[in-house]
């Protein structure tokens, strides 16, 4: 089985560095310019530059999407961009104009282009012109099932990029302009107002005919494709892509610690319904909006969309950051990222374990004794009885068992 | 030499349509079809591009659909069914067709509509270069940009100037779904119905088919003001959308554009009549003079 690429999404240089920390092979980021997702904290080149060697270092590559639709006055100053990304060491530009594909091909002939998701690709076809330009890698339409990728894959010149977890356009990419009709924010140009997920009241000529308590919605599911790695794998898929550009540390260090692990036990021959029952649990505790298997199995069926709720279910497990750890007086330095009580029954994490533990005491700076942590970024320390690492993470334990709300 | 293209929308409509000024008239096919104004099956197809032809005409075939890899035979073999009786131009989105089209030598009859995707000149003349007839420029840009693209490419650039703007195609059953979830009789085959943002007042068409789900914009572009401009500046196709209109409705509309194009009426008085006749189109100049933004207005 040929080594499967895990494509992490990273808003900011904090999120690249726990996305290579926790396993992914490469991440994929904005710059300031020519980028979709205009609310993700895109990336200037100092921060490029600071994010490729980090990620270099510890073996991982970073590919940089510059995928907008670009109007006439968006392609100022493009071709000393991509010189730049090339300079800096990007491994991989995504585009969608085929100026931008075409620009970085003469300028920076060096850096790989993937032709986005942006062009609904769903055939082998497609993928035999984007080659004779040039290109290096096709990212799928997230419509294709999973048949249609194998098929498409064993026919592909080129190598393919797929989609596994995260949101997912409710229509064809790059074809959505609901947020320029209704915002005038341009869908193609990072500003999606994501007006997919808004309510909608629904007409028959004149009279509207569902109830307000539930309007209509176009509302997706997330995706999560765990299910469907090893065809994937062994139809030499080149690359796994994560969505999720805004999503948070804690969401990041889960997600891809989930799919790192799933990943290496497929190629180790190790994979069983235990331990994919603990990828499986791993996963839904990222801040996923509910999940659904996306086209993998198919055309998705009611059950697969949203009506009642839309946003990120934002649970509030991750608690806290290690900033520093003492082994002679077991104490660490902790930075508080939500609300909880001291005492509390929390799993410390790392890319490569998993503790459960009590937490002890927490002391402030003036060595208070803290019993509610209610203050985000305040610094406390507190005694973990094994060795942990500046980037573990800590997050509670919450029993959702009897729970059927999201 | 302007040339004015709609949907065909009945086939018993094919001559007002010409009568009134349409100079391409786009035939719709089932399965390769993407949002098809009335579906034919090949032998109306032939008799239909007879009938075009007759009056010296070209006929389009609406091939716009995505196509997965397993329908790339199919494609293919509908391609060369519609080449063989002699279609002019194939309106396509997914590549493969400009690919399939290159390997059979006709690409010279391939007209490229993303919908979304041709935003500046670059974009446009890339598309141009692959020797085919046209490319379909974005709705979505204003008319400053669309005449750059005009004065800036070599090759035929089409502007969509009149009709709902599609906003959304989703491959989903987005309304069978919400029928089945909310336990209401499933009305997804139906042509009138429409969405209302729960904030907003603008009815938006939605409709579902065998490709998905459609959703259309809740105004009407109409571009009588503009067409000369754009036509100054090297746009000589011109594409009217009749989603939602009546054959006589779009006739009107044809006879109309061709006497603002021979200066015979005045645009901008068009424009406001318009407006006052069909109130319930929310006729608009869409994007033509409103820049969308690129991040949320403070």
């Amino acid at each position: 089985m040929k080594k499967i690429e895990l494509l992490s999404p990273a808003g900011d240089l904090e999120r690249l560095k726990i996305a290579v920390l926790y396993g992914a092979d490469a991440v994929y980021i904005g710059g300031k310019k020519f980028s979709l997702r205009s609310r993700a904290s895109n990336f200037d080149l100092e921060s490029i530059e600071e994010g490729v060697k980090f990620a270099s270092a510890h073996g991982a590559r970073v590919h940089v999407t510059v995928n907008m639709i670009p109007h006439q006055e968006d392609l100022a100053g493009l071709e000393e961009y991509l010189k730049e990304l090339e300079r800096i060491g990007v491994t991989a530009i995504i585009a969608a104009s085929p100026t931008i594909a075409m620009t970085a091909k003469k300028a920076a002939p060096k850096l790989e282009v993937h032709l986005s998701t942006q062009h609904s690709s769903t055939n082998s076809k497609v993928i035999e012109f984007w080659k004779s330009k040039g290109i290096d890698r096709v990212v799928l339409a997230r419509e294709c099932n999973l048949e249609e990728i194998k098929e498409t894959t064993k026919n592909s010149s080129l190598p393919i990029e797929v989609f596994i977890h995260g949101g997912m356009c409710i229509s064809y990419s790059g074809r959505c302009v609901l947020s320029n009709h209704m915002t005038n924010r341009d869908a193609n140009r990072g500003g999606c107002a994501q007006s997919c997920r808004w309510k909608y009241r629904l007409f028959e000529n004149d009279k509207q005919i569902n109830d307000e308590k539930e309007l209509f919605s176009m509302s997706s599911k997330d995706m999560m494709a765990a299910h469907y790695i090893k065809d994937l794998m062994e139809a030499n898929v080149a690359s796994l892509k994560i969505e999720g550009r805004m999503k948070s540390t804690y969401y990041i260090a889960t997600v891809i610690r989930a799919y790192r692990m799933l990943i290496d036990a497929i190629a180790e021959d190790r994979l069983n319904d235990e331990f994919m029952a603990f990828i499986l649990d791993e996963l839904n505790r990222a801040e996923n909006r509910p999940t659904a298997v996306g086209f993998y199995k198919g055309l998705p069926k009611a059950n697969d969309q949203l009506y009642g709720v839309n946003g990120a279910g934002v649970t509030q497990e991750y608690i806290a950051t290690i900033l520093d750890y003492d082994q002679e007086s077991e104490m660490a330095t902790i930075l508080v990222r939500n609300h909880f009580t001291a005492h509390c029954e929390v799993e410390v994490f790392g890319p490569k374990y998993t503790k459960k533990m009590v937490l002890n005491d927490c002391f402030d700076e003036l060595g208070e004794l803290v019993e509610v942590a209610n203050k985000p970024m305040q610094i406390l320390k507190t005694k973990i009885p094994f060795v942990v690492q500046e980037k573990d993470m800590i997050r509670r334990i919450i029993d959702k068992s009897d729970r059927n709300v999201y | 030499m302007s040339l004015i293209t709609i949907d065909c929308i009945e086939l018993n409509a094919i001559e007002k349509l010409i009568h009134a000024g349409a100079k391409r008239l786009i035939f719709s096919l089932s399965f390769v079809s993407a949002r098809p104004c009335c579906c034919l099956d090949l032998p109306q197809l032939r008799e239909a591009i007879d009938l075009v032809h007759k009056y010296d005409c070209e006929a389009a075939i609406n091939f716009t659909r995505f196509f997965m890899e397993e329908e790339l035979n199919v494609c293919e073999k509908m391609l060369l069914e519609c080449h063989r009786m002699n279609a002019d131009i194939f309106y396509f989105t997914d590549m493969c067709v400009l690919q399939l089209a290159q390997l059979h030598g006709f690409a010279d009859k391939c007209i490229y509509d993303p919908q979304t995707l041709i935003t500046n000149a670059s974009d446009a003349q890339f598309y141009l270069d692959e020797g085919i007839h046209g490319v379909t420029v974005s709705n979505q840009i204003t008319l400053e940009e669309i005449c750059e693209i005009g004065k800036n490419t070599k090759g035929n650039c089409e502007v969509m100037i009149h009709g709902r703007m599609l906003m959304m195609h989703s491959k989903r059953r987005l309304l069978s779904s919400y029928f089945e979830f909310v336990h209401m009789e499933n009305k997804a085959d139906s042509k009138d119905l429409y969405l209302m943002e729960e904030n907003r007042e603008e009815r938006m068409p939605i409709y579902e088919d065998d490709q998905g789900t459609h959703v259309y914009s809740g105004t009407t572009l109409c571009s009588f003001q503009e067409i000369n401009q754009m036509k100054e500046c090297g746009i000589q196709e011109f594409r009217i959308s009749p989603v939602h209109m009546s054959v006589e409705e779009a006739c009107q509309i044809l006879c109309d554009y061709q006497d603002v194009l021979a200066h015979k009426k005045d645009g901008s008085r068009l424009f406001e009549e318009y407006k006052e006749k069909y109130p319930q189109q929310n006729i608009s100049t869409g994007f033509l003079h409103r820049a969308t933004s690129l991040v949320k207005e403070s």
